[in-house]
């Protein structure tokens, strides 16, 4: 499949420390625990690690009420379930990772050390063709059934360094485009924490784009920081593979354009905006 | 589900009964534990509900801007690896409702958590190189039991608060 990427903008150093494409579809009644281990050995040789974590809501942006659904199995499921499962499959290094649920299927990409590189999205997207392609074929050659691709979204994860004095937040207004820390009297002292949670409608009912920022302590490092999450969730026109692919591209222009728009030019010229 | 209210009239009195109120995202965090809500692999903590873990979490991110000397006897501050755990074990093992644990640096690099009841102290050290140690110390056995453990060991953290509250 040819790379049609279109040019959007772009940063020298982004904070982008997570990068998660992400492809949900009607869960595979067959697709159990005996597979995900068959599917692990198919790409074991990749990803040698594998970690199990609880599985992601299935959510599908509806339009006209204007509500995202979550769907919530049966309160008669019982564990253990292949519902209540989403395999890792990781890369010796952790920065490649693979996510495989009855219903979702995701590729991440992380930062683990201060000097890795964001990889870019014209890098990533060829990898998780193949690897979306890998496991159709598997699914296809277990019987498995096809996904019936509902949702697909791109999710971009930043940590911006942010001081946690009791000050700091006087100062949002140099980061966030849209904050202006202004208020119409005297009474508010500066804001101690804010966090902030804004969705946006694609246009032609395609999907809706969700910003988040949030004041996180990140685990690995203790730090406090800034933890801004970029969201974009919608319906491709089919399951084909070109459909779903020609989707990702519109979410991860929205995800990097809802960045830019969001954010400071003042940022922009910090983290090296190229174009 | 949510069981329904009860209502009783006596006396012109109506008196309601209502199911118990959860403390702030105690049903979202109930559901988070069945599913998560993203497919984020970097772990993080949102600094929001004000419980005592975010405190204490903010005093691990404080501890992590410490110099070297930061106790005037040239001490180092607390190094990558005791950081790393240590958020992870409030983040992570201890819940809102575990008893809060007092929080301090090491001469070596470490960090301690200690908690106390009456007589009773259990310390647990997330030392510089990465192992961890426990001491439990009572009145009747003031040099206390010393132990090394393993991060699985910390999962069992209850076990602790039991002996620490045992009569």
């Amino acid at each position: 499949m040819a790379d049609e990427t279109p040019v959007i903008r772009s940063y020298e150093s982004a904070p982008v420390i997570e990068t998660v494409l992400s492809i949900q579809f009607r869960p595979l009644a067959k697709l159990s625990v005996p597979h995900f281990g068959l599917y692990w050995k198919l790409i074991r040789e990749q990803y040698p690690r594998s970690e199990l974590k609880p599985p992601i809501l299935h959510l599908v942006e509806e339009f006209g009420s204007a509500q995202t659904k979550a769907t919530l199995p049966p309160s008669w499921v019982e564990f253990p379930s292949e519902s209540l499962i989403r395999c890792w499959f990781m890369e010796e290094k952790q920065n490649f990772f693979l996510q495989v649920q009855q219903d979702r299927f995701l590729f991440n990409w992380q930062k683990i050390n201060l000097t890795d590189q964001y990889p870019r999205y014209s890098q990533i997207k060829p990898i998780f063709i193949q690897e979306w392609e890998r496991f159709c074929s598997f699914l296809e050659s277990e019987n498995l059934g096809i996904p019936q691709v509902d949702q697909c979204e791109v999710t971009y994860v930043n940590h911006i360094d942010y001081p946690s004095d009791q000050e700091a937040y006087s100062e949002l207004k140099n980061i966030v485009s849209y904050w202006s820390g202004l208020s119409s009297g005297t009474f508010l002292p500066q804001p101690e924490k804010v966090n902030i949670q804004v969705r946006y409608a694609i246009p032609d009912n395609s999907g809706r784009l969700y910003i988040s920022l949030q004041p996180v302590i990140r685990t690995r490092d203790a730090k406090e920081v800034l933890q801004l999450n970029v969201t974009a969730r919608g319906a491709p026109n089919s399951s084909k593979a070109e459909d779903v692919f020609e989707w990702l591209d519109l979410g991860r222009k929205w995800v990097v354009e809802g960045f830019t728009d969001f954010t400071t030019k003042q940022m922009h010229k910090l983290w090296g905006r190229e174009r | 589900m949510t069981p329904p209210a009860v209502t009783t009239s006596d006396f012109g009195q109506t008196i309601e009964a209502r199911p118990a109120m959860l403390p702030s995202g105690a049903h979202q965090r109930s559901v988070i534990k069945v599913f998560a809500q993203d497919g984020q692999g970097v772990q993080v903590f949102p600094l929001w509900d004000n419980t005592w873990r975010t405190g204490i979490l903010e005093k691990l991110s404080r501890l992590g801007s410490l110099q070297t000397d930061w106790n005037s006897y040239g001490s180092p501050p607390p190094s990558s690896q005791s950081l790393r755990r240590a958020s992870w074990f409030v983040s992570s093992v201890l819940s809102d409702t575990a008893p809060r644990p007092r929080v301090v640096p090491v001469a070596d690099g470490g960090i301690l958590f200690s908690w106390t009841h009456r007589d009773r102290e259990v310390e647990i050290q997330f030392c510089s190189d990465s192992t961890i140690e426990c001491l439990m110390t009572s009145s009747e056995d003031p040099d206390g039991t010393e132990k090394a453990l393993e991060v699985a060991d910390l999962m069992q953290i209850d076990n602790y608060f039991s002996w620490l509250t045992r009569k």
